[in-house]
């Protein structure tokens, strides 16, 4: 065995070591990945992640877009409808627009039989309003399309302040009686 | 030696990607109802099975995914269905009924994959009841939902022109106006299978489309349009409008009427301009700074002004100076006025009309859901007073009310064909008390010159003198 020989011999041994190692450390880390799963374990069988569609703004435009986002939710419905709605106060993330007020939180939430979703807002949601009608509008189409979209059964929804219906939340539009999901498209 | 190295990085950097990948397979395409795009999603194949994540069920599905890793057990919450999987069992627990697998569910870089015959069986199951799965074609199709008005369609009939359109089930179409230039038409709650332009004989240029209340027929006329006639029978719809007077004469057509703003004997004497917002409330932030409560009372009293010249008629500001006003009492002075006509005046700089514009508002045709407990109250039996309660006296103007706002529209529209302006209608707080007709207005300054308010191009007084223009028209007894 020449000089040259015995070089490509070591190279490809070394070769060989080098992939066998990477398929080696690939395989552990697939059991790795068996053993613990990138699924976020959750704290109890109660608890699970919901795919939801939640409804921003669009620059410059009337309309809403919707953007996905995984929630994670209780099994109770009014714990889904508080999980949803925490996210879509938090804000989009594609560059869309955020609607409601700084400050808004939304304090309790209600699912009757009838279909219709009351949602009982802090008064940051009126009190720090700042718009048109077309802000008013998208940021009560959000919070209506959200619902509809995600809580399948709800038909309309019920905007309360601090327990008490509000005649509006920015001075334009009447929201003291439910509004119909099918009303705001 | 020095050969040898770059020979030994490249089947490293071969070996990489090979070590980690995971085969795909044929993509699926999801297809919803318009208006949401196509969406694809790629399955991989495992043992020459092709399976599917069920993070992509989770979301084409709209289910909420439960995970449990002491048990490797995946439960897929689909409405009132619950779909368990146990990762590499081959059996589907669907509710209480379990079903085999031809193969066990994986757990695959972190996410949990099933057979694509899933797909198939979550149909086949009832779990998902308005889609359906075509294996050939690799689709996964949602199905339409069934529209209550259909196939519209435009003829010409010597001076006849008729909209005829399929009704799926007992829709009655309510009329909202008919006058010489337009004919409006609602389905209340209504959907429809497309939307449509079309034009022809008496019709020069018409419309079908859904809206917020409905489904809704606009028919914009040609000149001479004499009279309609409004007909539903065996699940079909006809709408005719002619230029023919004598078939007004012989009673087969209604004659198209002007819209009257005036009182019962046509003449407009109260006009109740509404400056929004005012006081504490400033309203919206305005380009530069300004607030929109100080746009709002310039613009009326602008408003006030052109009115009392073309007119002569009595017009009260609802506020003349910056101060508070609540919306119901912005309401009562219109009723307490006696108004013919009520314009609440509004500023706004986002949305469509962000970089200028102006958005025309009526009520909305549709009642609010519960409404219907409070129908008006009849005093006196027939001919004596009837009594509108307060949260919806406006609904008895609504017809009036969309003639005008589309009126002032179109005028604003024909003046700045290249600006946002728009007729809508909504759940409007300061429009649903009004009795009499009313609109409200929304225009947008341009953002580089707030402190002139100048509109692109033109000014508040242009708009301000087109309004008043539209109204003394409609007064006239022009027509919509």
């Amino acid at each position: 065995m020449n000089r040259i020989q015995r070089r490509w011999g070591i190279a490809i041994a070394g070769s060989i070591v080098v992939v066998g190692g990477f398929f080696w450390i690939a395989r552990v880390r697939t059991h790795d990945q068996n053993l613990a799963p990138r699924v976020v374990p959750l704290a109890s069988e109660l608890e699970g992640i919901k795919g939801a569609y939640l409804y921003f703004g669009v620059p410059g435009a009337d309309s809403l877009v919707a953007e996905y986002r995984d929630v994670v939710v209780k099994d109770r419905p009014a714990d889904q409808v508080r999980a949803i709605y925490r996210e879509l106060l938090a804000g989009p993330s594609k560059g869309h627009v955020a609607l409601f007020p700084d400050g808004t939180e939304l304090l309790e939430a209600y699912w009757t039989d009838k279909g219709t979703l009351y949602l009982d807002w802090n008064k940051a949601l009126t009190q720090g309003f700042r718009g048109g009608t077309a802000r008013e509008h998208a940021l009560i189409a959000s919070i209506v399309r959200t619902a509809g979209e995600n809580l399948p059964g709800v038909d309309r929804v019920m905007i309360l302040v601090e327990g008490e219906p509000a005649e509006t939340i920015g001075g334009h539009f009447d929201v003291l009686s439910p509004l119909s999901v099918r009303d705001w498209p | 030696m020095k050969r040898a190295v770059p020979l030994a990085l490249a089947l490293l950097a071969a070996a990489i990607p090979a070590a980690f990948a995971v085969q795909g397979a044929a993509p699926i395409d999801v297809i919803y109802p318009d208006p949401q795009p196509v969406e694809r999603i790629r399955p991989i194949l495992l043992e020459n099975t092709r399976y599917v994540s069920t993070n992509d069920l989770a979301r084409i599905f709209r289910a909420t995914k439960y995970w449990r890793p002491e048990l490797r057990k995946l439960s897929l919450r689909v409405g009132d269905h619950n779909v368990r999987f146990t990762v590499d069992a081959p059996i589907v627990v669907v509710d209480e009924t379990a079903h085999n697998l031809v193969q066990s569910p994986r757990l695959v870089q972190g996410a949990v994959y099933v057979p694509e015959a899933v797909l198939d069986g979550l149909i086949d199951w009832g779990v998902v009841a308005n889609a359906t799965w075509d294996e050939p074609s690799r689709t996964v199709r949602f199905r339409s939902p069934v529209h209550t008005v259909r196939q519209a369609q435009l003829w010409v009939r010597g001076r006849v022109t008729e909209v005829s359109a399929t009704l799926l089930k007992t829709l009655s179409p309510r009329l909202i106006y008919a006058t010489p230039g337009e004919v409006r038409l609602l389905f209340e709650g209504g959907t429809l299978d497309s939307a449509r332009v079309f034009s022809g004989g008496a019709v020069a240029n018409g419309t079908i489309q859904e809206t917020a209340d409905g489904v809704e027929i606009r028919l914009v006329l040609a000149p001479g349009a004499q009279g309609y006639s409004l007909s539903v029978s065996s699940n079909r719809l006809r709408l005719a409008v002619t230029d023919d007077p004598n078939l007004v004469q012989q009673g087969i057509f209604s004659k198209l009427e002007p819209i009257a703003i005036g009182g019962p004997d046509g003449k407009l004497r109260t006009i109740v301009i509404d400056p929004g917002h005012g006081g504490k409330d400033l309203g919206a932030v305005l380009p530069g700074g300004g607030a929109e409560k100080e746009a709002t009372l310039e613009f009326a009293r602008i408003l006030r002004a052109e009115l009392q010249d073309r007119l002569g008629v009595r017009v009260i500001l609802t506020r003349d100076n910056d101060q508070d006003v609540s919306v119901q009492r912005r309401s009562e002075i219109a009723n307490e006025s006696n108004a013919d006509l009520f314009v609440s005046v509004h500023f706004d700089a986002e949305g469509s009309i962000r970089w200028g514009g102006v958005r025309v508002y009526a009520l909305s045709a549709s009642p609010a859901p519960d409404a219907s407990d409070r129908l008006p109250l009849a005093l006196g039996g027939e001919g004596g007073a009837e009594m509108h309660p307060w949260e919806s006296a406006q609904t008895q103007a609504t017809g009036t009310s969309m003639a005008i706002g589309q009126a002032i529209t179109d005028a604003l529209a024909k003046n700045y064909p290249q600006t946002s302006i728009t007729f809508r209608t909504g759940r409007l707080s300061v429009l649903e008390p009004v009795a009499g007709a009313a609109v409200l207005l929304e225009c947008a300054p341009a953002p580089r010159n707030p402190e002139a308010m100048s509109l692109q191009g033109y000014t508040i007084h242009d708009i301000a003198r087109i309004v008043a223009q539209s109204i003394q028209e409609l007064a006239r007894g022009g027509h919509a």
